[in-house]
């Protein structure tokens, strides 16, 4: 590419390898930050594992178990180590390990979670395209104003709307997405994901339509559109030979920066529809007052969204490179 | 970017007005509401009975009437969404003129603002009602944690093109301090698109606290707001579904009617 390739493939290397320090540094300090919130409220672990039962004597013994009496960096430093070992602590209502606890809501949230991203990609992208093609006409006002007032309207609310028109007036999906009662799989029942992903998927390909947009509309005034357009070629050759592969970066960027907003709005879907995955289990986590359970929920959290900011800078930051060069 | 020379230079267009006349009356509606004789907190019948000449909208899962509850539920929420919106506002202006300056320790806090911006907010309020408890202390600590770091990275990128501006080095050369000078000379130059940027964080302020109602967090702890209606009603939506849809199309009423108006505003200021 250049004469100094052997740099720049050096310079690589590094480049990388300090993004990767700086993602587990941003994911550390984040979940330390999460750390102290839940440690804020007075009445530590013990008083609240103990309840009505809690004395003097027996609050001390647990608080030494627990190493409640240690300073909080410290504890936090056990938490990572226990974690990095798959131990994230005990659910206080079961006594069962977190981690199980985790397994099944997590698993069936990746795959309504990987679902709904691809529907938002193709539909918020497709949409995008369509509003940023006909640019400032009433067909681009129509749909960015919808897709405008579907982000502005709170994820409850929107399926709440889903729920009323497909559930209780048409009765074509369940309003509430009950596990089957045999095997407790939800593959075999997969009604009970339609709701929940529409949900999803609606939102987020909504808020994916404007950046899209915005991309379509400055390519389509790019000189190269433009010419190919002037030469006679057919609209759909323009759009397909010469549009698409300038947004493809910019429309990836954008989908992975939708990803952490994706996710605030799974965890509000899913509790609407009581769907039994990570959101609901992380409210429930806050009602029935389980620290282990949340904190290792909202790490999981967390590493996904940080993750989904750090591919989504990664990909800006490529571009603007080449832009430069 | 075509039609923008014949809209003229008018500050609202007529789609504008019609969005603020529609925003500020159900704004109105909301804190007006609160004033009726009836607060919808006795139990005047059978649970979710439909719409009926007594109770137009039915009742909810308890027998109160929903239409009582509907016009108090709103009160509190906005007025708790507004005084949170105007702490985070004071924290985010400050913090975006604190990373405007150069130097290492604006860079960091940059990158925090950043990183604070990239954690789903829902999760911003679970963590933080665990911690502290529900309650209006609570919202106004989440709405700062979630919309300061918005309206910092705002201000930050307003401020910069302005610190840059002859008047600015002007009064710098004359001897006034930094404070001095970003309080008199830039702040005023800042307000029109602060104030829209604020009002979406005000939109989202309600959708937030909302939301924790929704999730049973009672962020007010009267258990009365619209978010918490639509929780309890979702379970009677096939006997009345209107003590779970009235809440609904109000709180959308607000959001829609808000976003689409600061939207307009926020693109006709060029930004």
């Amino acid at each position: 590419m250049s004469p100094n390739a052997n740099r720049t493939g050096g310079h690589r290397a590094l480049r990388i390898l300090s993004r990767i320090l700086l993602f587990a540094i941003s994911l550390i300090f984040t979940c330390l930050l999460v750390f102290l919130a839940l440690e804020a409220l007075p009445g530590d672990a013990a008083t609240q594992r103990l309840g009505l039962q809690a004395t003097p004597e027996r609050v001390a013994e647990l608080t030494q178990q627990y190493g409640l009496d240690k300073p909080v960096l410290y504890r936090f430093v056990l938490w990572c180590a226990h974690a990095l070992q798959g131990d994230f602590g005990t659910v206080l209502a079961s006594g069962l390990p977190v981690a199980d606890a985790m397994v099944g809501p997590l698993a069936r949230t990746g795959v309504i979670f990987a679902i709904s991203l691809v529907l938002v990609i193709v539909v918020g992208t497709a949409g995008g395209i369509f509003a940023g093609l006909h640019g400032g006409k009433a067909a681009d006002k129509i749909v960015s104003t919808l897709a405008l007032a579907v982000v502005g309207t709170p994820e409850f609310v929107v399926g709440f709307f889903l729920i009323l028109v497909f559930a209780t007036q048409l009765g074509w999906f369940p309003a509430v997405s009950l596990l089957p009662v045999g095997s407790g799989s939800m593959f075999d029942k997969p009604i009970i994901m339609v709701l929940p992903i529409v949900a999803i998927s609606l939102i987020g390909a909504c808020t994916l339509v404007r950046p899209v947009r915005a991309v379509v509309e400055r390519e389509n005034q790019t000189l190269h559109v433009e010419s190919a357009r002037l030469s006679g070629l057919p609209e759909r050759r323009v759009i397909v030979k010469n549009l698409l592969p300038g947004i493809i970066a910019p429309v990836a960027q954008s989908a992975a920066s939708v990803v952490p907003y994706l996710i605030g709005g799974t965890v509000i879907i899913e509790s609407l529809f009581s769907f039994p995955g990570l959101g609901t289990l992380l409210v429930n986590a806050v009602l029935n007052r389980e620290p282990d359970l949340l904190m290792a929920c909202s790490a999981v959290v967390i590493a996904v969204s940080l993750a989904a900011f750090w591919i989504a800078d990664g990909l800006g930051r490529g571009r603007s490179r080449e832009i430069e060069a | 970017m075509r039609s923008k020379h014949s809209v003229s230079e008018k500050l609202l267009s007529w789609p504008d007005f019609v969005l603020l006349v529609f925003f500020v009356a159900f704004l109105a509606l909301a804190l007006a509401g609160s004033l009726s004789p009836t607060d919808g907190t006795s139990t005047v019948g059978a649970a979710f009975m439909p719409p009926s000449a007594e109770h137009p909208l039915g009742t909810d899962g308890l027998g109160r009437d929903v239409l009582a509850r509907l016009m108090h539920g709103g009160a509190h929420l906005i007025a708790v969404a507004a005084v949170s919106t105007a702490v985070a506002a004071a924290v985010g202006v400050a913090l975006g003129f604190a990373v405007s300056a150069k130097g290492r320790f604006a860079d960091v806090l940059s990158y925090l603002l950043d990183l604070l911006l990239v954690i789903p907010s829902i999760l911003v309020v679970m963590v933080l009602v665990f911690g502290l408890g529900s309650g209006v202390g609570t919202m106004i600590v989440v709405t700062t944690a979630v919309s300061a770091p918005y309206i910092a990275r705002y201000t930050r990128s307003l401020v910069r093109p302005v610190a840059a501006s002859p008047y600015v080095t002007a009064a710098r050369l004359s001897g006034d301090s930094a404070a001095k000078t970003a309080v008199r000379e830039v702040l005023p130059n800042l307000a029109v698109p602060l104030a829209t940027t604020v009002g979406m964080r005000f939109i989202n302020s309600v959708y937030l606290v909302a939301t924790a109602a929704f999730l049973g967090f009672d962020p007010l702890g009267t258990g009365s707001d619209w978010g918490t209606m639509i929780q309890t009603g979702v379970t009677g939506i096939s006997l009345n579904p209107w003590a779970a849809l009235a809440p609904t199309i109000a709180i959308a009423c607000i959001t829609i009617s808000g976003n689409l108006l600061l939207d307009r505003i926020g693109k006709r200021s060029n930004l």
